[in-house]
């Protein structure tokens, strides 16, 4: 008994002080998880403010990158320092709902473009107006400028655009005896596009050996992406039709307040494109797949592919064994292409807007952006930065450009687009998987209307 | 008898006065280690694990969005009524319960013909029941990536087919075949672990009973019926009752394998209340559909508890 007390006696003050240890360690976790560190440091010679310290969050491989946020450090002489944190591009928007009301928001975000109106309508978004060069407005994409701004304020003002082209493998569309289109003013309209893939596709439709559209690389690699599927169907409409008529709606799909989709997304030229899109998929007239195989085209095993100008830096990157060019996108009775790529805002609960702006301006701007588009290969967003860049005047970037210039349409504007995002895409993607069109699109409209209505 | 009950109070006294707490400072010494023993891991329960619950439960009778939560609306019992006005919630209910009962029903007597095989005397066992167990352990997002990829247009499972003149299957496009699929990953993924847990409970059965029986003139398969699978009744609970749950908090499928299409026919509840809360920016909402699937498991779980309750101890 004595021997047990004194082991009680020796083990106790252990036991309590392991226990006392790991009580700190709880509570330092959970105090080390709600604060957030010091982002000025000391005041030096070239940094009279102190060399500020501003987070960024951003996709994993995207702007701004970091070769854009050195060059800027540097220009400053260091005052400006960044801390980053990277997310994949499909958490992205998540992650930014998720920050934006939190103390622990990135000074700058880099964010899908069409999410614009979402973020500036609620008072996410920092606007840049003050900070935007003389001349600006003028020099920038006119769909840029519609998309990146809410009321009247510019909330971003883009480092790059994507487009849509169809690439196409020369090799396969020669044995085809297909020529195809490399100027927009002679597109093909999607009837023409797909008796040419159909022309050039090997193998049992549906499960070819060479597919004459080859499986999408956009979203997570199946129909149905709005970005990349919603444009057909946008492009039964006119814009130059009466503003009450159903093809005029069709090309909007969405009204012009962002409050209706009811009219707009399940007219009847929409429905009538649906079932085309969706006889690209199923039975005899298939020409791509349901499911995604990635790299299909690189892999020469596909005769044409829908992606963006990125895909030609792929093809140089791969030195695939083929020739290849690219051709303007297919339309059914309107030539249109969606805008939007990845870009850079202000926080607008930053505690350092103004360095934060400042930064973003000058990223945004030449001679910055000038340097990331000719090293990214990536299509400016600024008409002087196109003109100065004599690589983007020659194929298969020109016709890129001319595509953004011409038929350059914002991605339906609206403070819902998430929820829009996410309820087209999934009706897009049942369509494609074999649903009644009509009945599937009027089945998002039903879904999406309160959501648009209440403006969330 | 008497004898008997005497002795047996004195040796309950004996047991109670050693783990009686002892009086005075030294119960108050006691207290305090304990307490302090305790404490860590109650105040990171409280934070992560109950303070959440608690907020989920608040927040399902508000209405309001992730970006602006300040702006919240209390709707009282509203979320609630809506998930059963919601067809596409009550689609998802139901495609999640038809999972659960899909994986269940098939899971546990693979699992348990697999221990019984693995229970044997096999050469390289211990390598045999580490492949089984393999994919219990390898990330969901991992093996939803494999099978995506095996269950494609033209994936292998396509291929093996084609090989042998069957044409094709739309496994993860057809409304009537992806569910299965679905199913069929989760029993993949799950079998190791209903197994192990099945191999624990035949490993500690009595071996004398056994013997008995075996004195007595019965066969295996009679051993087997009448004794191994009635005395598996406690372990077979757990089973279901573990299986159940892990299915019914199926996501990685759903959201990496089909997005919930075609038709909502993966639209399992986990991955609608991520959709509904993130992508939706309708987190009051999410959180009664989290509160619904919390009753639904704890249901469920107590149902089968009752079912199966065993009648046998050992």
């Amino acid at each position: 008994m004595n021997t047990v007390r004194t082991v009680r006696r020796g083990t106790r003050p252990k036991l309590m002080m392991a226990s006392g240890v790991a009580l700190g360690a709880a509570v330092t976790l959970v105090l080390a998880g709600c604060s957030s560190g010091e982002d000025v440091g000391p005041k030096t010679a070239d940094c009279p403010d102190g060399v500020i310290t501003l987070s960024v969050l951003r996709a994993e491989n995207n702007v701004p990158n970091d070769a854009e946020l050195n060059d800027y450090s540097n220009s400053v002489k260091g005052c400006v320092k960044f801390k980053t944190q990277d997310v994949p591009f499909s958490q992205l928007a998540d992650k930014i709902s998720v920050l934006a009301p939190t103390g622990n928001a990135p000074d700058i975000v880099g964010y899908d473009s069409p999410n614009t109106t979402d973020y500036a309508s609620k008072g996410i978004l920092l606007p840049l107006d003050k900070y935007l060069p003389a001349g600006w407005k003028e020099d920038v994409l006119p769909a840029t400028l519609k998309e990146q701004s809410y009321q009247g304020k510019v909330y971003s003002m883009g480092v790059q655009q994507d487009v849509l082209t169809i690439y196409y493998n020369k090799d396969l569309t020669d044995a085809a005896g297909i020529t195809v289109p490399t100027t927009i003013d002679k597109a093909w309209t999607w009837a023409q596009a797909r008796d040419a893939m159909a022309k050039c596709q090997k193998g049992t439709p549906g499960t070819p050996d060479i597919y004459g559209l080859a499986p999408t690389q956009l979203g997570d690699g199946t129909p149905g992406t709005v970005y990349g599927d919603l444009v057909m169907m946008r492009s039964a409409g006119d814009p130059k039709a009466p503003q009450d008529s159903s093809a005029y709606k069709t090309f909007y799909a969405l009204s012009p307040d962002g409050k209706s989709a009811d009219g707009w997304l399940n007219t009847p030229e929409a429905v009538d494109a649906a079932k085309f899109y969706q006889s690209l998929f199923n039975g005899p007239t298939a020409v791509s797949s349901k499911t995604g195989r990635p790299n299909a085209f690189i892999d020469g095993k596909a005769c044409f592919d829908i992606y963006v100008g990125e895909q030609a830096l792929n093809l140089k990157k791969a030195n695939v064994p083929f020739k290849w060019g690219n051709a303007p996108m297919p339309y059914i009775k309107t030539p249109i292409v969606q805008t939007g790529a990845l870009t850079v805002g202000v926080m607008a609960k930053s505690k350092h807007a103004d360095a934060a702006a400042k930064a973003v301006a000058a990223m945004s701007t030449a001679p910055a952006v000038t340097k990331y588009n000719q090293d990214a290969i990536r299509m400016p967003t600024l008409q002087s930065v196109y003109n100065s860049l004599p690589m983007f005047h020659e194929p298969p970037f020109d016709m890129e450009y001319n595509e953004l210039l011409q038929w350059g349409q914002p991605r339906p504007v609206t403070s819902s687009f998430s929820q829009y995002n996410d309820i087209v895409a999934k009706a897009l993607k049942d369509i494609a998987y074999g649903s009644d069109p009509q009945q599937r699109l009027n089945q998002a409209v039903s879904q999406l209307q309160p959501i648009l209505s209440s403006g969330r | 008898m008497a004898t008997i009950s005497a002795n047996k109070k004195s040796a309950l006294g004996r047991i109670a006065k050693r783990f009686a707490p002892a009086g005075g400072g030294r119960a108050r010494r006691d207290y305090a280690a304990a307490a302090l023993f305790l404490a860590p891991f109650v105040i990171l329960a409280l934070i992560f694990q109950y303070g959440p619950l608690v907020l989920m439960i608040r927040n399902s009778f508000f209405d309001y969005t992730l970006i602006n939560p300040d702006l919240s609306t209390f709707v009282g019992f509203d979320n609630f009524v809506r998930i059963f006005t919601d067809s596409g919630t009550v689609q998802s209910l139901v495609v999640t319960l038809l999972l659960a009962v899909g994986v269940v029903v098939v899971t546990i007597p693979l699992a348990f013909l697999l221990a019984v095989f693995l229970n044997g005397k096999l050469p390289a066992r211990g390598a045999v029941r580490t492949m089984i167990f393999l994919p219990v352990i390898t990330s969901s997002v991992v093996i939803a990536t494999l099978w995506t990829f095996l269950l494609n247009a033209n994936g292998l499972v396509n291929s093996a087919l084609g090989a042998v003149g069957i044409s094709p299957q739309p496994f993860l496009t057809s409304g009537s075949q992806a569910l299965p699929a679905i199913i069929a990953l989760t029993v993949w993924q799950q079998l190791g672990m209903a197994t192990v847990l099945y191999l624990g409970g035949l490993q500690a059965l009595p071996k004398d009973l056994m013997e008995a029986a075996r004195i007595d003139g019965a066969n295996g398969f009679q051993r087997f019926v009448h004794i191994t699978i009635p005395m598996m009744s406690r372990t077979t609970v757990l089973v279901v009752v573990v299986i159940t749950v892990f299915a019914l908090q199926s996501f990685a499928p759903a959201y990496i394998m089909t997005g919930g299409a075609p038709n909502g026919t993966t639209n399992t509840l986990v991955y609608l209340i991520y959709r509904t809360a993130f992508t939706l920016q309708q987190p009051g909402y999410a959180s009664a559909i989290s509160v619904l699937l919390l009753v639904i498991a704890l249901a469920i779980s107590l149902v089968q508890m009752r079912l199966l309750r065993t009648r046998w101890d050992y």
